[in-house]
């Protein structure tokens, strides 16, 4: 069963998402939060196959895709 | 055997805006997926998710927020092109690999043999330099020391001898002589 993927509301300044690890490697997100740090707090969990990100700060859920399309962007010009 | 419709398996949902792409990481390398997913980051936030061995999927969530249905399909099968378009793209730099590596090898090759080969003309053109720096002060020295007036060579009394003395220099010759004879009388008689 397909689902969406959306980034959680879980408290008044935070948000949680749910990644694969595979899809996103962890030095990439944090080599990519490097750009980041002034805008938000992030935390990174890692659970066998997945990687739980949680930001901290005043963000929209855009904000929190732009900065997983950075992501993205950054794993691919590597490969 | 009925295959069901690509166009099918593409998940739209126009209340959330979003758009779920299943792909076949046995058709399309995950490579591929990061490459077509890529081209589309100016106009939505994309996901991915799923199992690179069964099912890739990939969630985009178009940054227009008035996209419409049509608009959605649109960029669900714009970037199934982008997955063939990068497919092919690897293809070929994969079977196009070998002759790269040899042009680039060759032209690596060619910069060493210049360089090689523009070595030693660059110290032979050194020496040749050096050899006619030399010469030509040797020559501008030469030149400096010819002396065609004759206005180098220095004043003696013999070089005066066939040349019309002045008056005056005549009467100036004759006090010294004048002063050198009473000098050796003095001297003499001293």
């Amino acid at each position: 069963m397909v689902k969406n993927m959306k980034v959680k509301k879980v408290g008044n300044n935070e948000w949680i998402i749910e990644l694969k690890k595979v899809f996103y490697p962890k030095e990439y997100i944090e080599g990519a939060y490097q750009e980041f740090l002034d805008n938000f707090d992030l935390k990174i969990e890692e659970r066998e196959e997945k990687i739980i990100l949680k930001f901290f700060g005043n963000l929209s859920e855009n904000d929190i895709y732009e900065f997983l399309n950075y992501v993205l962007a950054k794993i691919k010009e590597v490969i | 055997m009925i295959r069901p419709n690509i166009k099918d398996k593409i998940k739209i949902d126009e209340e959330e805006k979003s758009i779920i792409i299943p792909i076949n990481p046995k058709i399309f390398a995950l490579e591929v997926v990061y490459s077509a997913a890529y081209m589309f980051l100016d106009k939505a936030y994309i996901l991915i998710d799923g199992d690179p061995e069964e099912e890739i999927f990939v969630q985009m969530i178009p940054k227009n927020e008035n996209c419409n249905l049509k608009e959605l399909k649109k960029m669900a099968l714009e970037f199934e092109n982008e997955l063939i378009n990068y497919s092919v793209y690897a293809i070929q730099a994969a079977r196009t690999s070998t002759i790269r590596n040899a042009i680039v090898q060759r032209a690596l090759g060619v910069v060493k043999e210049f360089e090689e080969v523009s070595e030693i003309p660059e110290k032979e053109f050194k020496e040749e330099r050096m050899i006619h720096e030399e010469t030509e002060a040797s020559e501008s020295l030469d030149e400096a020391l010819e002396d065609p007036l004759g206005i180098a060579k220095p004043w003696s009394p013999e070089k005066m001898e066939g040349l019309e003395i002045p008056e005056e220099v005549k009467e100036i010759f004759k006090s010294i002589k004048e002063i050198d004879g009473e000098k050796h009388e003095s001297e003499e008689s001293g």
